[in-house]
């Protein structure tokens, strides 16, 4: 479903941060990526996304045969491609409901007629225990950061994506809504969603099992497993990753 | 077109003191207008034009206009007795506007129209243009004519006391609180200039909604609008007023807007200026007795080479009143903006509440630019006031959140623009006025700031 070969991405003002790197996530799959600060995550996810401020330099994405780094980031998320940002922007003046509203319309073949997109809204509001008057709040601005998390996970059920990228969705969360958070992507787990979660602590993964887990360490995956690795990495810590394969003990 | 036995010397090109004496004669006005009239002249004649070496004109600059005496002083219209005679464009903004209990009309310098619900007459409602007030309620409207924008305001309020036709006298007596709108058109179709002119009296207790709102058809050579608007609202009144401007690019626009508050009184303002080539109005509130509140809030988008401008100045005279501020702008293309707010609280204006801000956005775009002067005098020591000012381009991560959900850019543009605006309209209950608002808005917006080729 997704194939990353040899990806490489620059950033302006810091070169390049991702240095080769492949990954292919199939059908149903869950993902986690995990790694230190610094070691590129968030710049895989901005990439994938289309952020204009990372410069690809190398290598390939293709999303269910589509060269994903022709298309514009509105392009990449009609074809089913979701990203739940670490540090989503404050839109002020445009409501919640009325940005929902916008872009499921977009999304989608066919618009949802008013009644339905309110019941539609209601319902996921409701599994991510959002109060109804939320709606009518403007995107973002002067949301708690759990607020604004939960608030990127309802987006994710609204649209319906096939590929979520979740940059870093736990960060700053306390455990409660850590929950609400994974039963709101649990919600979308299936044969037709796939998922990478990208996260520092494995603490979120106790909630959102994953099929593989793989460490990111200087631009590069530098070991995958299964959901045992996670464990291993909290037991043994970042600095025995970087122990086996940081710069110099390159195999 | 009827020229209604409108005086040869106000047809032809060129304000003298015999076109002020020719009007005069023409409205067969009182002596003591007539001479109002010609006082206002000489305050004209004795004034310079302002160049850019004047402080509120510095980065203004109406070199371009040429000599004001250049334009023709009046321009008449043609005779219309029912709202289906006028103008189709006229008729549209009427259906598009917001519902009203009264509506005039004026067409380049005469009043063609005045509607009003039974309902208000009844009531003591006057509404109606300045002539007719003049000749049906003298007293009322020479106590406060000339009170709040005189002569000596600046040269543009020196000539429209001297040349001022057609205009809107509102008049709502003490309690009565009008419910719907009331709405006056300015509708221009010839080169020339038009001299429109509002007095609105809002007696003890009552309240109203007016609306100014200013529309023409590109004529093609220059057209000079030159208004001036007096808002009195008296003890625990409420006014909300708004002035719309929405020129074709020919017209050169000026406007001075200033209120008087009486204790406890409220008046909203918002002032909208889309139109014109170049557009310079001062909104000056007026906090001038105890408890006062003003609520001024101002939207504009300039493009192509529109330069739009505004003065405002809140006044606090007396103490415990309050103001608040908001003025948004966007431009795009090689437009300008400028924003002068002063805030200035008079030796004795104690526990005075005052607020100040000026937001401009620009779009897609290096060549537009907005100058934004905030401006604190304090005079008293127990107070309280900010302003602020900020002046950006479109943010890049917030259009990469929203097309990162499908949305295609120039929609994302749209709604970042939308909710830039959405901080000024949210706070105006006019459900037709702020669709309108709207319109324009995207219309302005057109196919999108980023496509359009330079």
């Amino acid at each position: 479903m997704l194939k990353i070969e040899n990806l490489r991405v620059a950033v302006e003002e810091g070169g390049e941060i991702v240095k080769g790197l492949d990954l292919e996530v199939g059908r149903g799959e869950i993902h986690a990526i995990m790694g230190p600060n610094g070691s590129g995550k968030s710049t895989l996810a901005n990439a994938l996304m289309g952020h204009p401020r990372y410069e690809v330099t190398g290598g390939s994405v293709t999303f269910e045969g589509e060269d994903l780094l022709e298309l514009e980031p509105d392009e990449r998320a009609r074809l089913g491609v979701f990203m739940a940002f670490q540090y989503p922007s404050e839109v002020p003046g445009v409501s919640v409901a009325n940005f929902l509203r916008t872009a499921v319309n977009s999304v989608r073949e066919e618009e949802l007629s008013a009644m339905e997109m309110y019941r539609l809204l209601q319902e996921k509001m409701r599994v991510m225990q959002i109060d109804p008057s939320f709606a009518e709040r403007y995107l973002n601005e002067g949301f708690s950061g759990g607020e604004k998390k939960r608030n990127e996970i309802l987006q994710l059920l609204m649209l319906q994506p096939k590929l979520a990228i979740l940059d870093e969705t736990d960060s700053g969360l306390d455990i409660d809504a850590l929950q609400v958070v994974a039963r709101g992507v649990n919600e979308m787990r299936g044969p037709e969603f796939s998922a990478i979660v990208i996260t520092h602590y494995s603490r979120i993964l106790r909630y959102i099992e994953p099929d593989y887990v793989h460490v990111m360490l200087d631009g590069r995956i530098v070991t995958s497993g299964g959901k045992e690795l996670a464990d291993e990495l909290e037991a043994k810590g970042y600095d025995w990753v970087r122990q086996e394969f940081g710069a110099g003990t390159q195999s | 077109m009827s020229t209604n036995g409108v005086p040869e010397v106000l047809r032809k090109a060129g304000f003298t003191s015999e076109t002020v004496k020719a009007l005069s004669s023409y409205k067969d006005e009182p002596r003591w207008l007539a001479e109002k009239r010609l006082e206002a002249w000489r305050v004209f004649e004795e004034t310079p034009m302002p160049t850019r070496k004047d402080e509120a004109w510095r980065y203004t600059d109406i070199s371009e206009l040429g000599e004001l005496e250049s334009f023709v002083p009046y321009a008449a219209s043609p005779d219309v007795t029912r709202e289906g005679d006028l103008p189709g464009a006229v008729q549209r903004l009427i259906r598009e506007g917001e519902e009203n209990s009264a509506l005039l009309v004026q067409h380049n310098s005469e009043t063609t129209l005045r509607r009003v619900d039974e309902e208000l007459s009844s009531r003591g409602v006057i509404f109606t243009d300045l002539h007719t007030a003049l000749r049906e309620h003298e007293d009322l409207v020479r106590e406060k004519l000339f009170d709040q924008v005189p002569a000596g305001y600046d040269k543009f309020a020196a000539l429209s006391a001297a040349l001022f036709a057609g205009g809107t006298f509102l008049y709502v007596p003490r309690g009565v609180e009008v419910e719907v709108p009331i709405q006056s058109y300015y509708w221009l179709d010839v080169a020339g200039s038009i001299m429109p002119r509002t007095l609105v009296v809002v007696e003890e207790g009552a309240s109203v909604t007016y609306i100014d709102e200013y529309a023409s058809a590109d004529a093609g050579e220059p057209a000079l609008s030159n208004g001036a608007v007096e808002l009195f609202v008296g003890q625990g009144a409420s006014l909300r007023y708004v002035s719309l401007q929405n020129w074709a690019r020919n017209v050169y626009h000026f406007n001075t807007i200033r209120s008087a508050a009486g204790r406890d009184a409220t008046i909203n303002s918002l002032v909208v200026s889309f139109g014109a080539t170049l557009s310079r109005t001062n909104v000056e509130a007026g906090l001038t007795a105890p408890g006062s509140d003003s609520e001024m809030l101002g939207l504009y988008f300039a493009d192509e080479d529109q330069l739009i401008d505004h003065h405002t100045l809140q006044d606090h005279i007396a103490p415990s009143a309050h103001s608040d501020l908001l003025y948004k702008g966007a431009l795009r293309d090689e437009s300008r903006a400028v924003f002068s707010g002063l805030i200035r609280v008079e030796p004795g204006a104690q526990k005075t509440d005052a607020y100040q801000t000026n937001r401009n956005l620009i779009l897609g775009t290096d060549e537009a630019m907005a100058v934004s002067l905030p401006n604190l005098e304090i005079m008293a020591d127990d107070v309280k006031c900010s302003h602020g000012s900020t002046t950006g381009q479109v943010n890049e991560d917030e259009i990469f959140y929203l097309m990162s959900r499908g949305v295609p850019r120039q929609e994302a543009e749209k709604l970042v623009v939308f909710g830039f605006f959405g901080e000024v309209t949210s706070r105006v209950p006019l459900r037709g006025l702020r669709e309108k608002l709207d319109r324009a808005i995207e219309e302005k917006i057109g196919l999108g700031f980023e496509e359009r080729v330079a």
